[in-house]
């Protein structure tokens, strides 16, 4: 195929798919995600386990006070209750089963990133752990959540507002403002 | 990410016809990449529509099993020993989510004391090359252990003559595999290093009835006399050596040693040395017994040998030398040393240290080196068995004679003569592929090793990384072959387990931590603290046994007469040293710290030879020389090295690989980088050539091309007498201070650095140190020509002599100064006023920050930079080879297109190191924080700290005598400071 044709089918979707995001959903900025909710190949539950069963944060994303990433839990950290606990639910069997089976053949979920940020943008969990920021500031109540969803608009103005706030109310915090922050 | 925009705007990349062609090649470099992206992403975009308008989810793929010493983020760091060369310095292994991404010296480690070479630096890059072997083979086709351990079990049950071939194996546990497999079979060992130093072990053999390579203390040398011996750039163990340089001259101590350096090449070592004499290699005999004659006369002995002196030096100097070295205070506090493999020149050598008492003081026998154990004479002796067809089965590990010997094309016809032959290798190099078979190694990082570097110092390597393609360590396949899983202390009782029939062999991890635990570790040593630090040194005090005096017997083999026309120097170069790692593309681009060539070898002449041939800098020569029965024409570059002596060529080993070598290939139009030296290898006779230009000129990709300072005083220098009349002349020096700027307020830290001219010897590590850690992209051959080198490090070069600056330009033996030179973080930059977008502003903690999500690629400024230091992406300067992007540090962004960068003095380790101690509730404490160029310096020329905080090392050298900015009539007040020089020439 002649390469102006690709130019076309490049314009055309372009100038087609453009206003059709626009009409669907509110208008975004570009880059940002406010709201998106994949589904996830496993229906896991916040809403239950962090909610309703109470279990901590950091039990599962337990990355978040030693490293940049929080992390998210291998089959083996699920295993840890759901050898015994099979599930009361159809729906909750069925995904216990699976994911049973999953972890008996060795093989990985493929979780859907939620909360995804530029590769030019350093964002280290362990700091904000250790300034005590809640998970809900930037998460929003996961664990009311059934399917996780973006909460905040992970732009700059609010992640810099925020560190601003945070040092007008302690200035001993030091949060950091310089543009090396996040961007090395 | 610009791409996309700039396909939009310009979608047809391929050159117009009415451009001017320098502007049509740089868009032909691109054209075939763009038309490419034009159809995938026009693809992607109807994969869009289809799939209702969602972006590509991102997913998050978490070990099934968690391992529980891996946090996804964190970074690992496993001791080990640096295996790019036989020196096995200390290292550090840094990982990250199971990769090694960064190499650095264990500060704790005797070899090394936390630096490392440019070599070193690269060695973790090897890791990841895509030319090495996947699978085992034979008869060139894949295959399994299984099947390769059958072939190869066959050929060993029925040889007579098997003949093991590897490089230096130093480690106890490595020397008794290959002892039980040489015993299981009858085999031999042949030990052989690309550049041997076995006279030196040869002379000991005569001299102290000890074949062995001493250890050299040059801390413990009030001045050290070196006769073409590069110790700080090539020479048996170099990081070691220029630490111990380096602590011998801290002026701050003491009156600093001194180094006198005579060499007919210009080396590193020479550049930095004190005194230096241009001496050809022709003479170095004649020098080092007029030496020893005049040192034999001061104490009273009878002459070596009645030789006719050196033309090159006066008597004079080498009297004065003499007096210097015989001097009550040097006694036992010197130490003299020679290049070159010469058994009568390193007779004559030992007879010096012997007069002046330097064994058991400078130079220990008791814990001899074992960094290069390689006989010549053996490997000789095995390549003429095999040219007979009298060898059954030859193993041959790690080492690749087919180039890197004198006579590779003698093995490239006499190996295939073997009955069998198998290699041990990582990939198919000259020499591999003249093997039947092929086991695959792995790479170092990632076996089970031991070294033992001196004797006494046993040091223990882990592996940083899960083998990445399989394979199987070449200690395994030996055991495996040898049908053997245990092994026993060197010198012991045999005790041999053999395979019980249908049980797996151990893992060698496990015979390793038999054979440490049974025969290694001492009282108050466990297994666990050996892995963690990465040795166990039991050395005592330095000693050695009485000497006899034999060099009279052998003096007169040490004088040469010199060849009629040009003489030969073959030289490992800082970067590409024996040639191992020369499909690494870091190595390549990295500028030779002397003539700033990068990508290729030439022929280096100086300035009076170029004048004497007709021809510049550029011109392609034509070297004809002939050594012993091989004679070689090689067509290089010829380049201008002040410095030189006359009528030598110098030309760097390692270069004109032709097998396993494709990345650095890519960059070369003929498909090989350089050309091959190593025919000329001759030890004992000094090898004539003859040059005659070839009448074409070539691009020589050089990152420097001005050697003169113009009498400024950027690279600054002193005498010692100078320095000892005001301590303080340098830093008394007015400044201006007018400014139009209102200053900056640093509250908290205030981020500075401190570059000590004294001990920088432009080894060049700093550079590759830096390029590990920042992502710095390789530009290729072409693009350095064209000066888009991306280094943020880079290491100036000057030189200078004493005469008046309107007389004409340095040549014959000027003074080299080296400066490392990067993003200077001015508190009133230039670059920062200039953004029109406030991509490159300041920090509160006095960083000039580079943003490059705001860089729109305007240039301003680096046309603003007065000291060049700001690198612009001209392309996406990715690697060719997926597998290479495993070593990206994912704490620095990798730059796209269209952006510009510097230096940002490691921000991410600042970041990193602040919240350590944040979450350590502790105040930063000084050298928590080290940049990655100050982690590599082997001198420790460059401290990083917090000049707010006076008590700081940094703020302190700041404060010191020596202590200046560069350019600072300008009064952009750097951040970074420049401790001058001290030269000490004798004269106090």
């Amino acid at each position: 195929m002649n390469w102006r044709i690709f130019i076309f089918v490049f314009l055309a979707t372009f100038g087609i798919s453009l206003p059709a995001m626009v009409s669907i959903s509110d208008f975004h900025l570009l880059g940002n995600h406010q709201d998106y909710e994949p589904v996830q190949p496993i229906a896991y539950s916040h809403a239950l386990h962090a909610g309703q069963l109470g279990i901590q944060c950091q039990y599962c994303h337990s990355g978040a006070g030693d490293s940049r990433h929080a992390g998210v839990p291998s089959l083996s950290t699920c295993m840890k209750c759901h050898t015994d606990v099979k599930g009361s639910t159809e729906t909750g069997k069925a995904e216990i089963a699976r994911f049973t089976s999953m972890y008996n053949k060795n093989e990985p979920v493929a979780w859907v990133r939620v909360h995804n940020i530029p590769d030019f943008v350093y964002f280290n969990h362990s700091a904000h752990v250790l300034a005590n920021v809640p998970c809900q500031t930037c998460h929003g109540n996961v664990q009311d959540m059934t399917v996780v969803k973006q909460f905040a608009d992970l732009s700059m103005g609010w992640c810099v507002n925020c560190h601003r706030d945070q040092n007008a109310q302690n200035p001993k915090l030091n949060a950091p403002l310089d543009c090396d922050a996040c961007h090395r | 990410m610009n791409d996309r925009f700039d396909n939009i705007i310009l979608p047809d990349n391929t050159p117009d016809e009415a451009m001017p062609p320098e502007i049509a090649r740089e868009f032909e470099r691109v054209s075939a990449s763009r038309r490419r992206f034009m159809q995938v992403s026009g693809l992607a975009a109807l994969g869009a529509v289809v799939a209702g308008c969602t972006a590509q989810p991102r997913h998050v793929v978490p070990q099934v099993k968690r391992d529980a010493e891996i946090t996804p983020g964190a970074s690992y760091w496993y001791a080990g020993n640096c295996q790019a060369c036989s020196a096995n310095c200390g290292v550090l292994h840094k990982t990250r989510d199971g990769r090694p991404i960064k190499v650095e010296g264990n500060p704790i480690h005797p070899v090394g004391q936390g630096g490392l070479c440019a070599k070193g630096q690269a060695f973790v890059l090897d890791l990841y090359d895509p030319e090495r072997i996947k699978t085992p083979l034979f008869g060139g086709k894949q295959t399994s252990f299984k099947a390769l351990d059958t072939e190869v079990m066959a050929a060993l049950k029925d040889a007579k003559n098997v003949r093991l071939l590897t490089s230096t194996q130093s480690g106890p546990a490595t020397r008794s595999v290959i002892d039980e497999f040489c015993k299981k079979y009858s085999a031999k060992h042949v030990v052989h290093d690309a550049i041997a130093l076995s006279a030196i072990a040869d002379a000991h053999k005569q001299t102290h009835g000890t074949r062995a390579i001493p250890r050299y203390l040059f801390d413990q040398a009030r001045i050290t006399v070196s006769f073409g011996a590069d110790f700080m750039g090539a020479w048996l163990s170099p990081v070691e050596f220029a630490r111990q340089w380096a602590d011998s001259r801290k002026l701050e101590k003491n009156a600093p040693a001194r180094l006198v350096q005579f060499e007919a090449a210009m080396t590193i070592t020479g550049g930095v040395a004190d005194t230096r004499f241009r001496l050809p290699d022709s003479e170095r005999g004649a020098a080092l017994i007029a030496l020893g004659n005049a040192v034999a006369k001061r104490n009273g002995k009878a002459e070596l040998f009645d030789a006719a002196p050196p033309k090159a030096v006066p008597a004079a100097e080498i009297e004065k030398l003499a007096a210097e070295l015989c001097s009550l205070k040097n006694l036992g506090k010197s130490l003299v040393i020679a290049g070159g493999n010469n058994l009568a020149e390193q007779l004559v050598v030992n007879q010096i240290n012997m007069m002046l008492g330097n064994y058991g003081a400078t130079l220990d026998l008791t814990h001899a080196s074992q960094q290069k154990q390689g006989d010549p004479a053996a490997v000789d002796a095995l390549l003429a068995e095999l040219d007979a067809g009298n060898v059954d089965v030859l193993v041959v590990w790690g080492v690749n004679p087919a180039y890197d010997s004198a006579h590779g094309a003698n093995w490239v016809k006499a190996l295939p003569k073997a009955k069998f032959s198998v290699a041990i290798a990582d990939r198919l190099d000259e020499t591999a592929s003249l093997c039947k078979a092929v086991a695959t190694d792995l790479h170092p990082m990632e076996c089970w090793r031991d070294h033992e570097p001196h004797m006494g110092l046993v040091t223990l390597s882990q592996p940083a990384m899960r083998p990445l393609y399989g394979g199987r360590q070449a200690e395994e396949t030996l055991l495996t072959w040898a049908n053997i899983d245990r092994v026993v202390m060197h010198g012991s009782e045999p005790e041999v387990m053999s395979k019980a029939s249908g049980r797996a062999l151990k893992a060698y991890r496990d015979v390793l931590k038999e054979f440490w635990t049974t025969g290694v570790l001492k009282a108050g040593d466990t297994w666990e603290l050996a892995i963690q630090r990465g040795y166990v040194d039991h050395r005592g005090q330095p000693g050695a046994p009485a000497g006899t005096n034999v060099a009279r017997v052998d003096a007169a083999k040490a004088v040469q007469a010199a060849p009629k026309g040009y003489e030969v120097v073959l030289y490992e170069s800082v970067a590409i040293g024996d040639g191992r790692q020369a499909n690494n593309p870091w190595l390549q681009e990295l500028a030779d710290p002397l003539t700033k060539v990068t990508w290729e070898n030439y022929a280096a002449l100086s300035p009076a030879s170029l004048s004497a041939l007709g021809i510049v800098e550029g011109d392609v020569v034509r070297v004809t020389a002939k050594a012993d029965d091989r004679a070689l024409t090689l067509e290089l570059p010829a380049v201008k090295q002040p410095g030189m002596a006359d009528n030598t060529v110098a030309i760097a080993l390692g270069y004109g690989r032709t097998k396993a070598c494709k990345i650095a290939q890519a960059n070369s139009t003929s498909g090989v980088i350089g050309a091959n030296a190593y025919p000329l290898l001759s030890p004992n006779a000094v090898v004539a050539a003859t040059i005659a230009a070839a009448g074409r000129k070539t691009v020589l990709a050089m990152t420097q091309t001005h050697d003169s300072q113009e009498g400024r005083p950027h690279a600054r220098e002193l005498s010692l007498a100078e320095f000892m009349k005001d301590p303080k002349a340098i830093s008394k020096e007015h400044v201006p201070t007018a400014t139009m700027w209102t200053g900056h307020e640093y509250k908290g830290h205030r981020w500075g650095m401190v570059i000590d001219l004294n001990a920088c010897i432009g080894c060049s590590g700093c550079v590759v140190g830096c390029q590990a850690e920042n992502n710095l992209p390789v530009v290729g051959k072409e693009e350095v020509a064209t000066r888009r080198e991306m280094a943020w490090m880079r290491l100036d070069r000057y030189y200078s002599d004493d005469k008046p600056a309107d007389q004409g330009a340095v040549e014959d033996n000027p003074k080299v100064a080296f400066q490392p030179m990067m993003c200077q973080h001015c508190e009133n930059a230039p670059c920062e006023t200039v953004c029109p977008v406030l991509a490159t502003t300041h920090s509160s903690e006095g960083l000039n920050q580079q943003t490059y999500n705001r860089c729109v690629g305007t240039r301003y400024c680096a046309n603003n930079c007065p000291f060049k230091v700001r690198r612009f992406n001209w392309f996406n300067y990715g690697y060719a080879d997926p597998s290479l992007n495993l070593v990206l540090n994912p704490d620095v962004t990798v730059r796209t297109r269209g952006i510009m960068e510097k230096c940002s003095m490691c921000v991410q380790r600042i970041h990193e190191g602040k919240l350590q101690a944040k979450k350590a509730g502790i105040p930063l404490p000084d050298h928590t924080i080290k940049t990655a160029c100050e982690q590599s310096c082997p001198t420790q020329a460059i401290v990083f700290g917090d000049m707010n905080d006076k008590n700081s090392e940094a703020a302190k050298l700041a404060a010191s005598g020596r202590n200046y900015v560069l350019l600072g009539e300008l009064n952009v007040r750097p951040s970074i400071q420049y401790l001058a020089k001290v030269r000490n020439s004798g004269e106090v």
